[in-house]
């Protein structure tokens, strides 16, 4: 639950996010490329206790 | 936790050809709807070329503000939420095993508060892809991601060549960044 509590943070403290939107638009246009997660990285990430739904 | 047993009842309340929907690569816009303990929600799922499903949600109050996405419900359903997301598409996928499981994470915008969430991995897409990867395991999906981007595809494995779809819909997210 400590770490679900984690990841639901509204923001993060490390990350400057009182920006304005048009600076974040200039900051994050950058190029869409989908890369391959590894299975291994899956499995490190994955939380035990949950069941696949597809295997 | 998002378990698709929990998600809320939902119906089929809007069902377009591509062509209708005026939306670049979409093939067909299937939109459903469903109520939690406070709020009505729409779901728009998107087809995109290759069998690409693509979830998006967003409460029905807030259907024709270009933000609708960004805003926060504060409702504390996620879970629940996503579940019935989950849900749609494992029926989906029962009718067609081709069928390949697609999220952007939006970026959280609080105007009253004077914050914008950074488009790369926002924390909806930590959660998100938290939940997939909770639930979607490796045979039956090949997973990609865009972490600049918040983008997040799980390929079905059932495709002969799952990477030139990757690549495809990375050169449709590009022209979609681009517009």
């Amino acid at each position: 639950m400590q770490k679900m509590g984690k990841l639901i943070t509204p923001f993060n403290q490390k990350r400057d996010v009182s920006m304005n939107v048009a600076a974040v638009r200039l900051a994050t246009k950058s190029k869409g490329s989908l890369a391959k997660i590894t299975a291994d990285e899956i499995k490190n990430r994955r939380v035990a206790a949950y069941r696949y739904l597809l295997p | 936790m998002f378990d698709p047993e929990l998600s809320y009842p939902y119906c089929r309340v809007g069902d377009h050809s591509g062509m209708t929907t005026n939306r670049k690569h979409v093939e067909h816009l299937t939109i459903y709807q469903f109520n939690t303990e406070k709020y009505p929600y729409l779901i728009e799922v998107e087809k995109y070329p290759c069998q690409i499903y693509v979830f998006k949600f967003y409460r029905r109050i807030h259907k024709k503000n270009k933000q609708r996405f960004n805003l926060m419900s504060n409702e504390g359903k996620c879970s629940r939420i996503v579940g019935t997301c989950f849900s749609i598409f494992l029926t989906i996928y029962e009718k067609n095993p081709l069928a390949s499981f697609g999220f952007l994470g939006a970026h959280t915008i609080d105007e009253k508060k004077n914050i914008v969430e950074p488009k790369n991995e926002t924390k909806r897409f930590v959660v998100y892809r938290q939940a997939v990867q909770n639930y979607f395991g490796i045979e039956t999906f090949t997973h990609f991601s865009d972490n600049d981007t918040s983008i997040y595809l799980a390929v079905s494995n059932k495709n002969k060549d799952v990477f030139d779809i990757a690549n495809k819909a990375s050169g449709m997210i590009n022209q979609l960044i681009d517009q």
